[in-house]
């Protein structure tokens, strides 16, 4: 063998690990990762901006994901310091001090997410109490429908936001029942 | 590589994932035998593409459809060797590997190469490795290096001499023995 085909020999394929690893790092693949929280399993996506999606750990998160965010997703770590950050966030309903995504949203939304980030655990606030605070009185309907796009639910409490008459309201992370559950756990309902 | 510069200046976000397969063999291997450090390489692999995409992201389409690709992505992987760059710690990383227990696979006589590497002169051992690892061309290597083609071919053509002779001595030495 002549010393250049020696060479060449020392050509080997990159690990498996760079293509993942540069496709989280740019972003152009979001992270995720399975968390216990008040609901359960869930999964937490992640990118170098912040927290992207909270969804139920159920068949098809990827899919939904996907198509929602037109990002693929891979299993990953997040960085290090926000894993602590993402399960308080979780048990306490709060972002705090996790950086949270907002690209999936307009700037009315996420102006409307972040009065609910700030609504307090064991209260509720009604979708014209939150229309007021972003200085819009008459778009309560706007605020409903920015609820229902919440790509972080329970990190962004949007279930704290009911009806005014008092009824529950809709639930993405699964529906109603699943809002009634947490609200109890919180002591905002009994 | 002109195809894809056309791509990349089209989608980049489409096309950088084609650009990083089809260079990551070359820059993970050169890297490798730069720094004899299979993690470290990896890292700067990673970081290398990382930046390449950040600054791509900054650039008109027609200056990406200009682009020499890899003596450009490159000429950011040896600053980073230079400048001893350790991958950021606020990023998202791959899990598969970690839980999997994944060793790397070393190349064929690492150690051995390890050893003859550090007895050729910088530039001889970095011109060696980009021409015959990473199989850039002369001009590529060129401009990666900011040195005159002709500088580049004779540290190659020194270089293989120098390896000629240690590989020899290390035959005598093991006939020896």
């Amino acid at each position: 063998m002549t010393l250049e085909q020696k060479l060449e020999r020392l050509s080997v394929p990159a690990p498996s690990g760079v293509s993942d690893g540069v496709a989280l790092g740019t972003g152009l693949s979001d992270g995720f990762r399975v968390f216990e929280s008040p609901l359960g399993s869930v999964v937490v996506a992640f990118n170098p901006l912040g927290v992207s999606a909270v969804d139920l750990f159920t068949e098809g998160f990827q899919e939904r994901f996907a198509d929602r965010f037109r990002r693929s997703l891979l299993e990953a770590r997040p960085p290090r310091d926000w894993e602590d950050l993402i399960i308080r966030a979780l048990a306490e309903g709060t972002p705090g001090a996790l950086p949270v995504d907002f690209r999936s949203v307009t700037s009315f939304q996420r102006l409307v997410l972040e009065q609910t980030a700030a609504i307090p655990r064991g209260e509720t606030r009604s979708y014209g109490w939150l229309a007021n605070r972003t200085g819009r009185p008459g778009a309560a309907r706007a605020v409903g429908q920015t609820m229902a796009r919440n790509p972080v639910p329970l990190v962004i409490p949007c279930h704290r936001v009911v009806l005014s008459d008092g009824r529950i309201g809709h639930y993405g992370l699964g529906g109603a029942e699943r809002k009634r559950r947490l609200l109890r756990v919180e002591g905002a309902i009994s | 590589m002109d195809d894809l510069a056309r791509s990349l200046a089209s989608d980049l976000d489409e096309a950088f994932p084609d650009l990083v397969c089809r260079l990551q063999r070359g820059v993970f291997s050169g890297l490798r035998q730069l720094t004899g450090d299979h993690h470290r390489a990896e890292d700067l692999t990673q970081e290398a593409f990382i930046r390449a995409y950040r600054a791509m992201r900054t650039y008109p389409p027609e200056r990406i459809q200009a682009m020499r690709l890899r003596g450009w992505v490159w000429t950011i992987a040896l600053n980073l060797v230079r400048n001893e760059v350790r991958a950021e710690s606020r990023r998202p990383k791959p899990a598969r590997l970690e839980e999997a227990g994944y060793l790397p696979e070393e190349p064929p006589d690492s150690e051995a190469w390890r050893r003859r590497w550090t007895r050729l002169p910088p530039a001889q051992r970095q011109a060696v490795i980009l021409r015959h690892v990473a199989g850039l061309t002369y001009r590529e290597m060129s401009e990666v290096t900011g040195r005159p083609a002709n500088t580049v071919r004779s540290d190659v053509s020194r270089g293989l001499a120098r390896l000629r002779s240690i590989i020899e001595e290390e035959t005598k030495e093991e006939e020896r023995i």
